[in-house]
């Protein structure tokens, strides 16, 4: 509540100080679709040079103020649009009326983008790819945060699914992966200020349970974000930049009275069959279904007796989200201001064991942005954002006794017991909990000198805390005498950005040249300290850690990197429709070897746009072809290049040494260079839009995980620059607007990626990154997995089995996502789908392993059965079990063998389907315009995967792979929402 | 003239701002102490020599923990943990060794390369008498002969693969040292010395110099133990039995002969949950019956003891066909349990089960059993370990990472 309170007085302060709107002279007018004729909002209305701007309302209509005496030109720019300009004259006192008619442009050659481009540019001169995404792609993806609400969004851009509950980090990765032992993650920037982009793992409980800021950022704020996906367009961001850079920029308001938006959402998460279906001979999955009168492979009948009294685990979890914002501004100062709040229960029944809430995520923050126009040459754009919630952790993952997904699909061989009889409902009386804060914020300030010249500097701020905790109290199952475990996690990054851009032209304009340098610094400060207490001398609601009468730091890990450099990039123009660009990026990270130096990046690209060539086809309006190459690199850890030791204890908490890292004063980061080529298209009048990309990447000097000699006395792994990767694929992606019409259109599309990460020069070694089988070597995807291959799976016959062979790459190398759109009644009725494939990967299945070993997984019922029937004697049954399942399935446990459990996780999902409908003006008195949005989110999957499901993985940043070990499936989620506009 | 101007001011601009970024001087900027970890070169002082032993004996109690292991792979205990692996039925896989291979090499090495940065930082006569040396080498002693007792071949520092028996050499030479320095130390190393001692009676004896290892064994008290140290300070430092029989129920009593033993030497405890209820092991086939040994994180391991040197001697005894001296020795150890005395057997086949058993019971869960029913199988008086492993192979992390072992089929 208190949190509420403080929101709202935000809110007010900011209404504050919007100040009043009336001045003397005003330009007005209305804007529309010059195919419908329909009226369209947020476009972007500004006269340079003035700093006066305001956006359009749903009206249409747009307004600037105290605009001054004499001749101006009007900008009227939109997203999807090509710009318009007209000029007005204003005298004194008067009110000028421009209307304008835009006209779309699919392509948006002339839209600016920022990332990777120094200074920003016009997308007709960048020769990299680069994805825009607006705000209103991924608010209409009815997901609760951002992470959840990229995935599928732009071609290359895979999220990998963690723990399925509310601000549960996901795994982005652009363009697969470049890098054996480094994270692949993206660096992230909110409004110019980087913030925390890895997934951090501070659950003391399960590795699944990670902190993402991500899920502070609410789609609804979303202006727009983009997406470059490799070194050929990252190079200018250097060492920390081969695994792509996501920008995202928030709504900044705009000149005009306040206007404000409202969305409230209710409904609920549920779950349906999970694990392997009916038909592979299971009936109730893993379980999550049914807890009474479930029977083992060897007939033996159990109920739990923590079950919920309708025998299903499973209940509607509530969902409720809501998002107020306020945009607007006057002449030199704009604000955009908004709030949030959400609260989404888990869908499980803890009923019987007294937990209303077994899990659920509450949390909510402000955001705000102002912009003030100091001088007609120099603007200040401030952002900042609060964030803060709680989580509560459903107990999943492979948390031994404590993860109740664990003990409740193994059945009487769980681990949690009462009356001996299974109780596993006892799991949700486990208290973990994740108490978040993150705040950021970042000051930029512009100043253009002359025509020429223009300069920006950007500070900023961001910082994560995290208080994850588990508890369990007096009494519990599995420490009587209870437990506190606390883990206490902040990371502050800080980052300064400084950009100065000459821009001239030659030749009456033939020949224009962009001349950018620049400095940026990174520092990045991470602290995670573990505490524990336990044996509580009496029960106790909330214990502190000197609770217990025994109290341990378990874990204190600090660390500090700094990366600085420079960069310098020249463009140069012909005839606006040829671009040469050139750039480096000279860096130095204090995580490389004391006998590393600075490192340089190199970049260069092209765009020509064929398409205003005079012999270019008219029916193929616009049409850019580029290629650009360009470095970019991953640093190596803290301590890679250091030889240390460990502080510990030991003796009985004597102070002591043991060796920790190798080190490598050599070491450097691995640089990837990547070659792309490729093209955008708008066909049709704009009815097709096509982007087509085929890259190559190359890294060089890979950062290689070697297990140093054992008999030497260090173990850890010590990273070396030994190796060479490669990564090749191509992206599709084509939109069409099949129907156009003002009753009824339909736009449909879709996007093909594929990357094939592949080791080419380890030096002949054999990387392991885990001892589950997941590899890399030379001439497979990295990382793969090797395991046993039955050879006659399907033969009646005893297993032919060949070891130590490729079964698949880890990580799926194919996504498709399929959308369509269709509208009617003017498109204020809408409903949409976005489907995606997932193909290609693979994952160590063992939550259905273990579930097997343990009599409990329905598809190895009939050959358990058989077997022991076989073992008895009798073995009519086991001639007719395949050899496959002969030794999958075997009750023997030394035959038992986890390299034989290695599946393919090929996947179709329907991720969303939503229908909108634009509520009649006035309906709703007050507004200027009402929606109402019905969604459902992963309502349908079609898999072979005989495990929980391919998306339920534990897939940690730290993980090499995707492991199935009892992690929760993705909830199937349904919401209902009303979104105004006042 | 105009854009002249406007041009200088740009780059005026751009200077300063790199001239800022200049002065402040890259290298600096790039500089960073992080704490936690600890540069090699902190251990070149004999100021940290303590902690440095400290980690010594800490990196040896961690090695212990393929006790553990060796219980279940010769009947100590049942194997009843998520994954039942083959080496619990006697068959290795070079990749299920590399744990406790790389734990057991870490112990040795440690101690090894303290003893060596002691001997570089210390005067000469300083080393000579210092009990921390003398402690470093014992510990050098013990992991050479945890090693020697169950891995095939020695492979020392990334070198060649030699016999077994490498290690037995080693460990004398560095118990024999450890005692001089001990010695040297005073009487602040009198249980280093003794610990020494008893460790190099045993490696005499597993070299074939019974007769020497009797000489050693017999100076060594009856009621003396020196232990492998295990604390609840930290997860590191808890006892490895406790955590899998009481915490985790990955092993139990169940399936294993001593379960029908009243013994007081093999103590168990049946696991109930909060209702009374059986609790099944964690791979669900059989009641968790955990060991009674350690009931505590904070319980200490015997490395060495007198008990020990008392039924090395009486095995002494037995191969010289002393069968009366031999119950007499296990006697004496029997009285240290306040047990009755047993009869003398009748025939030798009958005192060495009694031995065996004896043996068993005294040094249960201490991780010797692997070793000492492999030698009594190749020595013909035992029939546990037939069709099963006798030793370790060289785990696979050293065959793929030394280049020394390319090629290696076996000596």
């Amino acid at each position: 509540m208190r949190t509420k309170h403080r929101l709202g007085g935000v809110l007010i302060a900011a209404l504050l100080l919007a100040p009043p709107s009336l001045s003397a002279q005003q330009v007005t007018g209305r804007i529309v679709d010059q195919s419908t004729g329909q009226p369209i909002a947020s476009v972007q209305v500004s006269i340079p040079g003035t700093g006066l701007g305001a956006l359009t309302q749903q009206s249409g209509r747009y307004l600037l103020l105290t605009v001054p005496v004499g001749s101006h030109t009007v900008n009227a720019q939109r997203i999807g649009y090509k710009t318009v300009t007209a000029q007005v004259t204003v005298t004194a006192g008067a009110t000028v009326v421009q209307d304008f008619t835009l006209t779309e442009e699919a392509l948006g050659l002339d839209e600016i983008v920022v990332t990777g481009v120094a200074g920003g540019g016009r997308q007709r001169e960048v020769g990299a790819a680069v994805s825009r995404l607006g705000g209103s792609d991924l608010s209409s993806m009815a997901r609760g945060d951002l992470g959840a609400a990229l995935g599928g969004r732009a071609a290359g851009l895979t999220m990998s699914v963690g723990s399925p509950q509310p601000g549960a980090a996901g795994r982005i990765t652009l363009r697969g992966s470049n890098s054996i032992s480094v994270s692949d993650h993206p660096l992230i920037y909110v409004d110019g200020v980087r913030i925390f982009s890895g997934a951090a793992n501070t659950s003391p409980t399960s590795a699944s349970q990670q902190y993402d800021p991500l899920s502070n950022i609410r789609p609804q704020d979303i202006e727009r974000v983009e997406v470059v996906r490799g070194p050929a367009a990252t190079t200018l961001y250097g060492t920390e930049a081969s695994g792509g850079v996501i920008q995202i920029f928030t709504k900044r308001g705009a000149t005009g009275a306040p206007q404000w938006s409202a969305e409230m959402t209710g409904g609920a998460h549920t779950m349906g069959h999970v694990g392997p279906s009916a038909s592979t001979g299971n009936i109730d999955g893993l379980g999550y279904n049914q807890c009474i009168d479930r029977v083992t492979s060897k007939g033996v009948v159990f109920s739990d007796v923590t079950c919920p009294a309708d025998g299903d685990w499973m209940k509607l979890g509530k969902v409720q989200r809501y998002n107020l914002g306020v945009t607007g501004g006057t002449a030199g100062f704009t604000y955009a201001v908004s709030t949030n709040y959400r609260y989404e229960d888990s869908p499980f029944d803890g009923s019987m064991v007294d937990v209303d809430q077994v899990g659920y995520a509450s949390d909510g923050g402000v955001r705000a942005n102002f912009t003030v126009q100091i001088l007609p040459s120099l603007s200040a754009q401030w952002t900042t954002s609060v964030n803060g919630g709680t989580i509560r952790w459903v107990p999943e993952g492979a948390t031994g006794t404590t993860s109740w997904s664990m003990s409740m699909t193994r059945g009487p061989q769980g681990a949690i017991f009462l009356d001996g009889k299974p109780a596993t409902g006892l799991a949700f009386k486990q208290q973990s909990f994740d108490k978040r804060k993150q705040a950021t914020t970042g000051l930029t300030l512009q100043h253009k000198l002359g025509e020429h010249f223009d300069q920006r500097v950007a500070v900023g701020y961001d910082v994560n805390q995290n208080t994850a905790s588990s508890y369990s109290p007096v009494g519990h199952w599995n420490t009587p005498l209870g437990d506190y475990v606390e883990v206490e996690w902040s990371h502050w990054t800080a980052s300064f950005d400084y950009g100065a851009n000459y821009k001239m032209s030659f030749r009456g304009g033939d020949i224009t040249s962009a001349t950018s340098g620049g400095f940026q610094a990174a520092q990045d400060v991470d602290k995670r300290v573990q505490f524990k207490s336990q044996d509580f001398p009496a029960p106790v609601e909330v214990p502190t850690l000197t609770y217990g009468a025994v109290r341990n730091i378990v874990n204190d890990d600090r660390r500090r990197v700094i990366n600085a450099g420079y960069y310098v990039q020249q463009m140069i123009g012909y005839k606006d429709r040829l671009f040469v660009t050139a750039g480096m990026r000279m860096d130095g990270n204090s995580t490389f070897g004391d006998s590393y130096g600075m490192q340089v990046y190199p970049k260069l690209s092209a765009s020509y746009i064929l398409s205003d060539m005079d012999f270019w086809p008219e029916w193929a309006e616009s049409f850019k072809l580029r290629a650009a190459v360009g470095e970019a690199g991953k640093a190596p850890g803290a301590f890679d290049a250091v030889r240390s030791w460990a502080p510990i204890a030991a003796d009985e908490g004597k102070p002591a040494f043991t060796p920790s890292t190798v080190g490598d004063p050599n070491l450097g980061p691995e640089r990837t260079r990547e070659y792309e080529v490729g093209f955008d298209a708008a066909l049709f009048q704009g009815r097709v839009t096509t982007e087509v990309n085929v890259f190559r990447q190359r890294t060089l000097d890979a950062l290689v995980p070697v297990t140093p000699i054992p008999s030497l006395g260090f173990s850890a792994a010590q990273l070396s620059n030994i190796g060479t990767l490669e990564n090749n694929g191509f992206e599709v992606t084509v939109d069409a607007g099949v129907i156009r019409g003002a009753w009824f259109n339909w736009d449909v599309g879709g996007s093909y990626s594929v990357s094939k990460p592949k080791a080419v020069d380890l030096g002949g070694r054999v990387i392991s990154l885990n001892a589950e089988g997941v590899q890399v070597r030379e001439g497979y995807p990295v990382p793969s997995y090797f395991g046993w291959k039955v050879t006659n799976p399907d033969e009646f016959a005893a297993p032919i089995i060949e070891k130590d062979v490729f079964i698949g790459a880890a990580w799926a190398d194919r996504t498709i996502n399929l959308r369509s759109n269709v509208g009617l009644l003017n498109s204020s009725l809408r409903l949409g789908a976005v489907g995606e494939f997932q193909l290609g990967g693979t994952v160590i299945n063992q939550t259905s392993r273990l579930t097997a070993q343990r009599d409990m997984f329905g598809p190895c019922y009939a050959a358990q059965q058989a077997q022991r029937k076989n073992q008895a004697g009798d073995g009519s049954a086991w001639a007719t079990i395949p050899a496959l399942l002969r030794i999958k399935c075997t009750v023997v446990p030394t035959e038992q063998r986890l390299e034989l459990w290695m599946e393919n996780i090929d996947f179709f999902k329907l991720r969303t389907v939503t229908l909108s409908y634009d509520l009649p003006d006035g309906l709703i008195p007050g507004t200027q315009a009402a929606t109402l949005n019905f969604a459902g989110v992963n309502l349908f999957k079609r898999t072979d995967y005989w495990g929980t499901d391919p998306e339920a993985l534990n897939n940690a940043s730290t993980l090499p792979a995707g492991r199935d070990y009892n992690q929760l499936p993705p909830y199937t989620t349904y919401t209902a929402s009303l979104s105004i506009r006042f | 003239m105009k854009t002249y101007m406007k041009m200088k001011r740009a780059t005026l601009s751009v200077g300063v701002v790199a001239a800022l970024v200049a002065s402040t001087g890259c290298g600096d900027l790039l500089t960073v102490q992080n704490p936690g970890l600890i540069e090699d070169a902190t251990l070149e002082s004999p100021t940290v020599f303590a902690a440095l032993v400290a980690g010594v004996s800490g990196d040896f109690s961690q090695a212990m923990a393929v006790a553990r292991s060796i219980s279940e792979m010769s009947f100590e205990q049942q194997t009843a943990g998520p994954t039942v692996e083959t080496w619990s039925i006697g068959v290795f896989e070079p990749a299920q060794i590399n744990p406790w291979w790389t734990a057991m090499h870490k112990a040795r090495w440690v101690a090894e390369n303290g003893v060596e940065r002691m001997k570089s930082n210390l005067p000469a006569a300083d080393f000579a008498k210092s009990a921390l040396v003398a402690r470093a080498k014992l510990f050098a002693g013990f992991s050479n002969r945890f090693l020697g007792e169950n891995v095939c071949y020695a492979v020392i520092d990334g070198g060649k693969a030699q016999a077994r028996t490498e290690h037995f050499k080693r460990a004398e030479q560095e118990f024999t040292e450890a005692m001089a320095t001990a010695q040297a130390a005073g009487a602040s190393a009198a249980n280093i010395y003794t610990a020494a001692l008893a460790g190099r009676a045993e490696v005499k004896a597993w070299q074939g110099n019974w007769a020497g290892a009797v000489v050693d064994a017999a100076l060594v008290p009856a009621g003396f133990k020196y232990q492998a140290l295990f604390s609840s300070n930290t997860a590191r430092e808890e006892n490895f039995y406790w955590f899998y029989t009481w915490r985790q129920w990955y092993a139990t009593l169940a399936n294993t002969p001593w379960l029908s033993t009243t013994d007081p030497r093999v103590v168990f405890v049946v696991q109930k949950d909060a209702k009374g209820g059986q609790i099944v092991t964690r791979d669900g086939r059989w009641p968790a019956i955990a060991q009674g040994k350690y009931q505590s994180t904070n319980d200490d391991v015997d490395i060495v003891s007198g008990r020990g040197m008392l039924l090395l001697r009486a095995e002494a005894a037995l191969r010289n066909k002393d069968i009366g001296g031999a119950t007499t020795l296990m006697n004496a150890n029997r009285a240290v349990y306040n047990m009755a005395p047993l009869e003398t057997p009748a025939t030798e086949a009958d005192a060495w089960k009694t031995l065996i058993y004896e043996r068993g019971a005294t040094l249960w869960l201490e991780g010797r059993r692997f070793f000492d029913l492999s030698r009594w199988y190749t020595q013909g008086v035992d029939t546990q370990m037939k069709g099963r492993a006798l030793c370790m192979p060289i785990a696979k992390v050293e065959m793929d990472t030394n280049p020394n072992l390319k090629g290696f089929t076996g000596l």
